[in-house]
């Protein structure tokens, strides 16, 4: 099955990660048979063996490290002592067993919580239970680095495309490679490493206390000894009082939660980004060790400086978004513009005055503003939508003290609401840009060239690659024309078809993305889209009778929607609420026109059933009539979408809608 | 765009834009929409005669919100997969809907990607 092919597929990728089996080595082993000088020998011949282990079968059980051995051997009758007896007696039997599926971070927690003088024993690994070779902490904090100077690369790149890098960032990367370069030299130990990234690393499990190893950075960050704090008691100072109550919450819940796979989702509705003493610092969260010995380790970077820069980008790029979305999707920036200002100019005084009590009148007032903040920030709208996020806030604290508020005074903080106000910035954005009778008419809005060259020079002013494409494509399409009103010139052919019928349908609906194509180059499906309109109306929408005594409304609506995939292609879906497709039908008329086997009906599928419309000489009309002709009409429908290399496909349900789907590429 | 997963998929959203766009993203990667629908209340009874494979839950809805419509299907069925849809600030109901069997969380206004990894995510999960 598709299905199970894919969790296989998953799964390999989930295995990519890094685990400590990639960086093991093999050391020569011996058993508690051999003796003293066996290893004396060893050593002395192998100058550079780092250490040794002891097998007992292919279980380990102790380790010889070089530095330890010759320590032991030559103390006073060292020598004599252990030579010539077991080397049970001079093997280190304190291990560190690890499986080699671990994640390389989780062990190197491991390996850096070990007691002074053992930091640099050998991790050693096991597979399936049995030894399979040791890591070296040399060879590990070699592999650290690497990581590292992978991460730098990134910051490298992405400081190039920054439009105001400069000296400070560049030094920055200097340090970086210097402290990248100090990482080389074997003799660091872990805890110097991690003090000398630049980073803040500290870790605590369910009792919220920090353990004794983190990195210098912590304190510069915090300004102060973060030495056994409680976790909270060290952040919340930084936190908004619901923001503490969440993490609480979620820092619980994940101790508690024995199902790991969840705690990545936990994580992430964690602070991922904190000021603290004015400076804003990066939080990373990894949770590490088995579900019975949870820790958590953050990971805290400085990234002040980084920020500011970005933020100022983000600004830029903003603006340009809002600019372009009004200039693509104008219908809806309107209909959203006269939905708000109907919503706080009246709407809003019919809820406050209903009678469905006050708890209810709070919360669909809040319902409503919720679906403002999205809509606003799909429409780019992001300073109006951050002013319903405000008023979300307040009204959120008037149902905490819901007893004690009175009507009006929630009357009257509506009242005070200055909603035009709250548009102004996002609005003097397009007027300053696109001009200010922009929004005040429904219809198209001549656009000049000047403008599309003006904001194509803006649009080259942002140096990040991938945003610059984006918007330069957004600019370009203003320049073709938007499949909504090349579709809406069907209207008076729809208007003159239903009269003909005696049915009554409305204008075409139009919802979705404003998709820009050259017309010449989509003519002949354009063309063959009538059929599917006349079957919407001779076949799909009932009469005006037939659709009452049902219960619709008597109007019968056609819907066009359109979505743009983002990856060349579009989806234009044509949708009435008429009668549906039965499937029933079809089959019987296609056996009928012998286009089927009987016997073979039970083994279609549903889309198999519907797509036999898309065949030559197929209708499902009872009667051949002379709009609808014979149905052929779906055929050269399906023909032409398949020339241009898209697809269709229909969908329905008996009695609510059919609903066409025909995905078509971008051609530009 | 070789073999691909299709999942049945229910959207629950009171914002016809947001359902439209979660409709196009769905269907355009390949997914078949079971239904949609507009409040808890009706997602409820949609889900059980339906049985879909994913549902997406708008959190803020009018009727019944979706936390109160997460519980009731959950109650019934301990392996319905359900994708809250949440706003920004919305982090105490994600995690209520989490602790209540959510398999996980998309935060609007979202990319087409963040839907499609929660998704596979959830094939990944499984197992």
């Amino acid at each position: 099955m598709k299905f199970s092919a894919w969790q296989i597929k998953f799964r390999e990728i989930k295995n990519m990660q890094e685990n400590i089996g990639k960086l093991v080595q093999s050391v020569p082993t011996f058993t508690a048979a051999d003796v003293g000088m066996t290893i004396y020998t060893y050593f002395e011949e192998n100058i550079h063996s780092e250490g040794i282990v002891v097998l007992d079968i292919d279980t380990p059980v102790g380790l010889i490290m070089r530095n330890d051995f010759y320590q032991k051997i030559g103390k006073q009758y060292g020598f004599t002592l252990f030579i010539r007896r077991s080397i049970t007696l001079i093997m280190n039997k304190d291990l560190l067993i690890v499986d080699s599926m671990m994640d390389t971070v989780d062990a190197s927690i491991m390996a850096m919580n070990r007691a002074q003088e053992n930091m640099y024993d050998f991790i050693i690994v096991t597979e399936n239970g049995k030894y399979a070779g040791v890591v070296s902490i040399k060879l590990f904090i070699y592999e650290l680095s690497k990581k590292r100077e992978k991460e730098i690369e990134l910051l490298k790149e992405q400081q190039e495309t920054l439009l105001h890098s400069n000296e400070m960032e560049r030094q920055h990367v200097l340090e970086m490679k210097e402290i990248n370069y100090e990482l080389n030299l074997r003799n660091e130990s872990v805890k110097n490493l991690m003090d000398n990234a630049g980073q803040g690393f500290l870790s605590f499990d369910t009792d919220l206390i920090i353990s004794n190893e983190y990195s210098i950075e912590c304190t510069r960050i915090f300004q102060t000894d973060i030495k056994g704090l409680n976790f909270m008691n060290l952040i919340s100072g930084f936190l908004l009082r619901t923001d503490i109550r969440v993490i609480e919450s979620v820092l619980q819940s994940l101790f508690k939660v024995l199902d790991k796979r969840k705690d990545k989702i936990y994580l992430s509705l964690l602070p991922k980004e904190l000021n603290i003493k004015e400076r804003i610092v990066k939080f990373e969260y990894k949770s590490i060790g088995d579900s019975e010995n949870r820790r958590i380790m953050l990971i805290l970077t400085d990234i002040t400086d980084k920020k500011i820069l970005e933020l100022k980008m983000q600004e830029q790029r903003k603006e340009l978004k809002l600019i372009l979305k009004a200039i693509s999707n104008k219908s809806d920036f309107i209909a959203a513009i006269e939905d708000y200002k109907d919503f706080f100019g009246e709407k809003c005084y019919e809820i406050l005055g209903s009678n469905i009590g006050k708890k209810e009148i709070i919360s669909e007032i809040f319902r409503v503003i919720h679906t403002f903040k999205g809509d606003f920030s799909y429409l780019c709208l992001f300073n109006t939508s951050s002013q319903m996020h405000q008023i979300e806030d307040t009204i959120l604290k008037f149902t905490e003290d819901i007893d004690s508020i009175s009507m009006a005074s929630i009357h009257e903080y509506f009242e005070e609401l200055d909603y035009l106000g709250m548009m102004e910035s996002d609005l003097k954005i397009i007027y300053d840009t696109i001009g200010p009778d922009y929004l005040k008419s429904d219809r198209t809005y001549p656009i000049r060239e000047e403008m599309i060259v003006e904001l194509e020079k803006k649009i080259m002013e942002v140096q990040d690659t991938n945003v610059c494409e984006e918007l330069l494509h957004m600019v370009r399409k203003l320049r073709h024309m938007n499949v909504k009103d090349i579709l809406a010139q069907y209207n008076d052919s729809i208007r003159i078809l239903s009269e003909k019928l005696g049915k009554k349908v409305a204008d075409i609906h139009f919802i979705g993305d404003d998709i820009y194509i050259d017309k010449n180059k989509y003519r002949n499906v354009i063309k063959t889209l009538v059929h599917i309109f006349r079957n919407a109306i001779d076949h799909g929408i009932e009469t005006s009778e037939e659709r009452v005594l049902i219960g619709k409304p008597d109007c019968g609506n056609i819907y066009c929607s359109l979505k743009d995939l983002q990856n060349e292609t579009f989806v234009l879906s044509i949708r009435d609420d008429g009668k549906g497709v039965s499937r029933e039908a079809i089959i019987n008329k296609a056996i009928e026109k012998k286009m089927i086997d009987e016997s073979k009906v039970s083994m279609l599928s549903k889309k198999e059933i519907t797509d036999i419309i898309f065949k030559d000489d197929f209708s499902t009309s009872k009667t051949v009539t002379v709009t609808s002709g014979r149905g052929a009409g779906l055929a050269a429908v399906k023909s032409e979408v398949l020339k241009l290399g898209g697809d269709i496909y229909i969908e329905s349900e008996p009695g609510q809608y059919t609903e066409f789907f025909i995905q078509l590429p971008v051609l530009d | 765009m070789g073999g691909r997963i299709m999942a049945k998929i229910m959207i629950v959203d009171d914002s016809l834009l947001s359902r439209i766009s979660l409709r196009m993203i769905l269907k355009g990667n390949g997914h078949e929409i079971s239904c949609e629908c507009e409040n808890g209340v009706e997602a409820c009874d949609k889900y059980f005669e339906l049985r879909p494979d994913i549902v997406t839950m708008d959190i803020t809805m009018p009727v019944m919100d979706g936390i109160q419509a997460l519980k009731n299907i959950i109650d019934k069925d301990n392996d319905a997969r359900i994708i809250m849809i949440s706003a920004l600030g919305q982090e105490e109901f994600i995690l209520e809907a989490l602790n209540n069997g959510a398999v996980n969380y998309i935060t609007k206004p979202f990319e087409p990607e963040q839907i499609i990894d929660a998704i596979n995510e959830i094939f990944c999960m499984a197992d």
